[in-house]
């Protein structure tokens, strides 16, 4: 007798829309401009080899898959070091560089290095990702509607690496779960984009006449809301 | 939530109404879920088989259509089939995330091994959430199902112990059944059919040719299902899933022999079909082996099951007086034996059917266990239990059929 065991790593499909997404937020928020982008592209090379590793150990290339995943973790060490100290823009370094982190977490994740991935290091990948997203606010690098969109990206990756971990931990990765999948990415992303659409309008209607302290008032008084309704 | 008290502490200390507005995002996607309804999924489930009477080892193939009876739409819907614990899926997965509107319906295919035995599909599990995953209901789909992976067994090693009703075991008494067994004087009523006109012929004297009568027996079934009988080889079904499937096989041909069979068992629930006949009672019969707690696929917690003198004592009350013990043991403790023992000196006809689990290698101690079980077989043997040895690769009814159960002399 044969029999199968379930493979509960995190689905592909979630997974793979959730770096995506991190790695599109990230490039929206200046990741792209010369200062950091040899320092991503190196990161995100020795990403693809840590994920190609990884997968030769599952398919039973032991050896020859541990031999990549090393490569691929030194090489995203050598980049986030790079950019650390190579970089002469310290206001940069600190913006981009808890992106550069978060972005490894996420993939390490839910590729994953070990187990069944890890929510925990999900959760501190995006939260560098929106640390990124925070400093950029603070130094005046982006408009409200960019923060916006980038910080409701950074909420749909965080979103997505978990549902890959839920769903491969409680279906296996095996199992036909597209359609599943696809329908709580759009849902998730439908509900960023009313959010986002929302703030927005509701700047626009309150405009320059709502003042820091109003504006404090209001968002007060919404977690308010929010507390009695989860009452 | 940390993350919107992040975005707020810094709009507020930078002064940046942006970083405001983004932790309003955080807001409106912690009030999602709580704006979702609780999901009330109707569901239903149909189970195809490829074969539903397999061989041993056969693959069948098993497609599961889940489909949304209800009104609403399932934004997220994780399906888990109720393979039998017995058998193993060799191909695809008994497992489908899907989202399905209402009315439609999605399917999974897999591939399942059979084992021998019948094999009785569990309620399949669906947990449905909402579209925000905050809420989640879980729910049982059932659809009966059955594999039923079980060769013909022509005779049953049972006793000649007989009762009043016709049946298939040759009684030591003379009848009316179809092979010779003596001649007598004629008495006055007898059938003209059965005088034995050629010897009239020769002698003048009138003499009645006696059949042997053919009789049923009251076999009860007892399945040693004690926490010590869940052991089995490696990759192989444990010895208490042997024994059910063995014990499916001999009910359906001591009742399709016209024999009264009684169920019981050893183990952590009380087991107990009183013996009979008839359509009903095999359908009874069956569903006891399939479906009984005591026949459960995992070991009882030792502590839980009752003491096997308790059990014994339970069982000899209810036993009738005239009714032969069919054991189904892999024999691998001493008490069994014991308790078997005393039953043959209450003057029950007892019959054993051992799987055997054991394993002889390199290892001693699993050695050792295969030869204390030939000496337990040994020993049944000697006080004139039939027992057979039985590998559960091979069949059952080869087994029987080999004479294997003879008792040693």
């Amino acid at each position: 007798m044969s029999s199968q065991t379930i493979n509960s790593r995190p689905t592909l499909l979630s997974s793979t829309v959730a770096v995506l997404v991190a790695v599109t937020v990230f490039v929206a928020l200046g990741g792209g401009r010369p200062l950091v982008r040899p320092w991503l592209l190196l990161e995100l090379g020795g990403l693809s080899v840590l994920v190609l590793g990884i997968t030769g150990v599952r398919y039973g290339y032991r050896v020859s898959g541990v031999v990549a995943a090393g490569v691929g973790i030194v090489v995203c060490v050598v980049a986030l070091g790079g950019f650390a100290l190579g970089a002469d823009e310290l206001i940069q370094q600190v913006r981009y560089f808890p992106g550069l982190v978060g972005l490894g977490l996420l993939v390490g994740a839910i590729a994953p290095i070990r187990g069944q991935g890890s929510r925990l290091l999900v959760k501190v990948g995006t939260g560098g990702l929106f640390l990124c997203v925070v400093f950029t606010g603070l130094f005046r690098e982006a408009d409200t509607t960019l923060l916006l969109l980038t910080g409701a990206g950074t909420i749909l990756a965080w979103d997505g690496g978990d549902y890959a971990i839920g769903v491969g931990e409680q279906l296996g990765r095996q199992a036909q779960t597209w359609r599943l999948e696809l329908t709580h990415l759009l849902a998730s992303a439908l509900v960023g984009g009313v959010a986002v659409a929302s703030v927005i309008l509701a700047q626009r209607v309150a405009d320059t006449q709502l003042s820091l302290a109003s504006f404090v008032l209001t968002f007060v008084a919404a977690l308010l809301l929010l507390g009695a309704l989860r009452r | 939530m940390v993350l919107t008290l992040v975005a707020v502490g810094a709009g507020l200390l930078a002064k940046r109404p942006a970083l405001l507005l983004v932790s309003a995002l955080g807001l409106v996607f912690a009030a999602y879920p709580w704006l979702m309804a609780v999901p009330s999924p109707q569901l239903s489930v149909d189970r195809r088989l490829s074969e539903a009477n397999p061989q041993p080892g056969e693959p069948v193939d098993v497609t599961t259509t889940v489909r949304n009876s209800g009104t609403r739409p399932v934004f997220d819907l994780r399906f888990v089939d109720g393979v039998p614990p017995a058998l193993s899926v060799v191909e695809g997965t008994p497992r489908l995330g899907t989202a399905l509107r209402a009315g439609t319906s999605d399917s999974i295919t897999y591939t399942v091994e059979a084992e021998r035995g019948r094999h009785a599909f569990e309620s399949a599990t669906a947990v449905v959430r909402d579209p925000s995953g905050g809420t989640e209901t879980e729910t049982q789909v059932s659809t009966d199902t059955e594999v039923t992976c079980t060769t013909a067994v022509s005779d049953a090693p049972i006793g000649s112990r007989t009762v009043g009703s016709s049946g298939q075991i040759p009684a030591d008494q003379g009848g009316s059944g179809t092979e010779f067994y003596q001649t007598r004087a004629y008495r006055r009523g007898d059938p003209v059919g059965r005088i034995d006109w050629n010897r009239y012929a020769r002698s003048g004297d009138l003499s009645t040719i006696e059949f042997r009568e053919e009789q049923a027996a009251t076999v009860v079934l007892l399945v040693d299902a004690r926490a010590e009988s869940y052991r089995g080889r490696d990759e192989q079904p444990h010895a208490v899933a042997d024994c059910v499937a063995a014990a499916q096989q001999l009910l359906e041909t001591l009742l399709d022999n016209r024999n009264q069979v009684g169920i019981t068992a050893f183990g952590r629930a009380e087991a107990w079909l009183p013996p009979g006949s008839g359509r009903k009672h095999r359908l009874r019969g069956q569903q006891l082996l399939t479906s009984h707690p005591a026949f459960g696929m995992h070991p009882p917690d030792p502590e839980s099951v009752p003491s096997l003198a308790s059990q014994r004592t339970r069982l000899r009350a209810r036993l009738p007086s005239n009714a032969q013990l069919l054991v189904f043991s892999p024999l691998l403790d001493d008490d069994i034996v014991e308790a078997i023992r005393q039953f043959e000196a209450e003057g029950h006809q007892v019959s054993v059917v051992s799987p055997d689990v054991t394993v002889i290698d390199g290892n001693t101690g699993r050695t050792l266990a295969a030869m204390e079980r030939d000496q337990r077989l040994r020993r049944l043997r000697q006080t004139g239990v039939t027992a057979i040895d039985w590998a559960p690769q091979q069949s059952l009814s080869a087994e029987i059929d080999r004479g294997h159960h003879l008792p040693d002399q």
